[in-house]
């Protein structure tokens, strides 16, 4: 259109203008510069998204070109309207959703009879941004359609690899219309961009839908787990012309599919239970324990229909006190082990763990856990208990057997050492030789004889294994007992033994293992008390019922990290040679003291000295009231 | 105290023991005769002189210890029941309550001076003539 001449007082002139506004198929306005009047054909407001009832139409305009073009177009205006003459300008328009095009603007103006311009006529056709030219139809509709789709979604030119974000990819993204988006590429993963370019390059030359899945850095700086489509559009040729694609963030979905295999893998499945709807929901890995399809909706009835007679009763109390009393209770999590029986009637063993979730007044809501099938390990691990069993059997069978020899060499060593030591007038050579050899097969006799008995007690107490027969206990008088029967062991050393307050005591208890546990704590106590004095003291609280017996000593002590394995089997505090044992003392001790209802413990400084602290119930026997 | 006419049993299965505690007795000076069990203990104490003290061996084949302790308190009328009695056992200490008060438990392996001890406390007490130990 070329610079028209009108009336502008002629009302028929403007009217037909109009109608030729209304009738382009793009964006185009009249406007009126004396009256400042503005008239905007419907794809104008299509495009913007301004109301056509309200609407300023300067400051719409305004802000409808794009700032960096805006001063262009004012001055090509000026000077457009100082030479009356057309103009063209190649800008950008910003759509509803904030998203610009290029257009090539065509500005006439419209003078009257006297050659005064007083309107100007102003159409838009969009074009390339690169070339310039006007796009096609079929580039218009794809644009658009990128643009109505309700997803993520972009189109590239398939030449120029110019590419067109909709609102939602910009939504998705974090970015904003008015920014420069990095090339596409940047914002992939390195790892994954080998197989996108794959994907593109394979629709740029079939146009067949193809799929690729990428990690995609968000304007955050994250990187995000998405799934791409794509697609080529053909023109008449075959030649792909577009390429349209949409996306999607699948991160959690990547996460569920992680869980997913990391509970296939485990053979753990998670539930969780609403208790405001009663609705309970399984993972995969659930349906596939109870043996059932994913697919089936699953509910509370179904859960306990599963539960083996055996295990319902169970169940259904645990159910009961959770629901009914958790915070009383104090029961707000628990772990039980479950035997169901599958729909192919197969019995399996579960674990099954879960915690209750309460409102802020203490009311449960939710109850969520974890689901282990233990069928497998629960018997591997009855197999291990009886490979234990077996060593343990073995281990008492084989003292056992070892004991009656050893018995018979001791002693006949024992004989033979009297008779040699008797023949003291033979001062021969030889007969010294004999008799140093004797007593020396006898000594060693004497501690395998030792070892072997530690380790018959150790077989005998073990937990549970160790019967008692108690009776009544005089706690002094055996102290004294076993002080007594240590003094010359104690002498030897150096080291002297005393007992503070020889208040009697007397308790229920095994007279010989208690006499075995104070022995073995005097023993100790004089072995690793580098002859400093020992100190012994009983004390009674009728209240908790019990009685304490500390023995202290001011030896080498014991290091924090071994106060706790001294009641191990094959533990010993300190490792010198000087030391012999097999480490079981202080766990028979412990043993014994613990089938008695009692605790022992040790508190220590290396260099200070140990204080051993062991704590018997007292029952079944009046004390006196001294 | 003339040691040799005290006679005393030794009942105990093991021959290498057996024979360790009649040598010590027999090198000390007293009579020692032997039984491998329980049963063979029963006919010993049928002939006569009885022994003055019994050596009691308490696991055994055939017939054990405590069955043999059973077996001669039948007939409280037979003087066997009278004869003291010192029990020796590998696990002396879970035994000990089993026993009465009147008998002694050594442990096994036994301390033979330990064992001497007892015989001359024995014979000293219940017997004519001191130890002399």
């Amino acid at each position: 259109m070329n610079s028209e001449t009108g009336n502008s007082q002629d009302p028929c002139f403007m009217q037909n203008l109009r109608q030729i506004v209304d009738a382009l198929p793009q964006i185009a306005w009249i406007m009126e510069i004396n009256k400042s009047f503005f008239y905007f054909n419907q794809h104008w407001f299509n495009y913007t998204g301004y109301d056509s009832l309200v609407w300023n139409p300067i400051e719409d305009l305004k802000d409808t070109i794009h700032p960096d073009d805006l001063q262009k177009v004012i001055e090509l205006f000026d000077s457009s309207l100082r030479r009356t003459d057309t103009f063209d300008i190649k800008y950008r328009l910003k759509g509803k959703e904030g998203q610009y095009r290029w257009y090539l603007g065509k500005f006439v103006p419209i003078k009257d009879s006297s050659g005064n311009v007083f309107s100007y006529f102003a159409s838009n056709t969009e074009v390339d941004d690169q070339t310039g030219f006007g796009l096609t139809l079929q580039d218009k509709l794809l644009k658009n359609f990128v643009d109505a789709i309700p997803l993520v979604g972009w189109t590239a030119d398939n030449v120029t690899n110019e590419m067109y974000y909709n609102s939602k990819w910009y939504e998705q993204f974090g970015y904003s219309r008015d920014e420069e988006i990095p090339e596409w590429s940047t914002l992939i993963h390195p790892e994954d961009l080998a197989n996108c370019i794959k994907a593109h390059t394979k629709v740029s030359t079939t146009g067949e839908l193809t799929r690729c899945d990428f990690r995609w850095r968000y304007a955050d700086g994250n990187y995000r787990w998405l799934t791409g489509e794509l697609f080529g559009t053909k023109d008449e040729n075959g030649t792909v012309t577009r390429r349209i694609g949409v996306v999607k963030d699948i991160e959690n979905w990547k996460h569920q599919k992680n869980l997913e295999e990391a509970q296939r893998t485990a053979n753990i499945g998670s539930w969780e239970w609403d208790l405001i709807t009663s609705s309970l929901t399984w993972s995969k890995q659930e349906y596939i324990i109870f043996g059932l399809d994913p697919s089936i909706p699953v509910s509370v009835d179904l859960y306990i229909k599963h539960i083996s007679p055996a295990s319902r009763e169970k169940v259904l109390q645990v159910m009961k006190q959770i629901l009914t009393e958790p915070i009383q209770s104090g029961v707000t999590e628990y772990s039980s082990e479950v035997e169901i029986i599958r729909s192919d009637g197969e019995v399996r063993l579960l674990l099954e763990k879960g915690n209750v979730e309460f409102d802020s007044s203490g009311k449960p809501i939710r109850m969520c856990g974890s689901t282990q099938d233990i069928t497998e390990s629960n018997v591997y691990e009855q197999k291990l208990r009886n490979a234990i069993e077996a060593r343990d059997d073995f281990m008492s069978i084989a003292s056992h057997e070892l004991k009656t020899p050893l018995t018979a060499l001791h002693m006949q060593l024992q004989l033979l050492n009297r008779l040699l030591s008797q023949k003291s007038k033979d001062e021969s050579q030889e007969s010294i030789r004999i008799a140093k050899l004797s007593e020396g097969a006898f000594l060693s006799v004497r501690q395998l004889s030792g070892l072997l008995d530690e380790l018959l007690d150790a077989t005998r107490v073990r937990v549970g294994k160790l019967s008692l027969k108690n009776l009544e206990v005089n706690l002094t008088a055996t102290i004294i007992e076993c002080v007594s029967s240590m003094q010359e062991l104690a002498k030897q050393k150096g080291s002297t033994v005393t007992l503070k307050e020889e208040e009697t005591v007397l308790g229920n208890w095994d007279q010989s293992r208690i006499t075995q546990v104070i022995s073995n704590l005097l023993s100790n106590a004089i072995k690793y008390g580098e002859g400093k004095p020992i100190e012994i003291s009983v004390s009674t609280d009728k209240i908790l019922g019990k009685v304490r017996l500390r023995i202290k000593d001011h030896g080498m002590g014991i290091s924090n990290e071994m106060q706790l394995k001294i009641f191990e089997r094959f533990q010993r505090g300190i490792s010198g040679k000087k030391v012999t044992g097999l480490g079981l003392g202080l766990y028979i001790v412990r043993q014994i003291i613990e089938a008695h209802g009692g605790s022992i413990w040790v508190e220590s400084e290396l260099g200070k000295g140990s204080l051993f602290i062991v704590e018997l119930p007292l029952v079944g026997v009046e004390q006196s009231d001294e | 105290m003339n040691k040799a006419s005290y006679n005393i049993l030794i009942i105990e299965d093991n021959e290498s023991i057996r024979n360790v505690l009649k040598m010590t007795l027999e090198i000390e000076g007293f009579s020692a005769c032997e039984a491998s069990d329980g049963i063979e203990a029963l006919s010993a104490l049928k002939r006569s002189p009885l022994p003055n003290l019994i050596f009691l061996d308490l696991l055994m084949p055939n017939m054990n210890g405590f069955e043999f302790l059973e077996s001669i308190k039948k007939d409280l009328t037979d003087p066997v029941v009278n004869i003291p009695i010192i029990a020796m056992s590998a696990v002396a200490n879970s035994h000990r309550d089993n026993l009465s008060q009147t008998q002694e438990v050594l442990s096994k392996p036994v301390d033979l001076n330990k064992l001497l001890e007892l015989v001359y406390r024995f014979f000293g007490e219940n017997s004519a003539g001191s130890g002399g130990y």
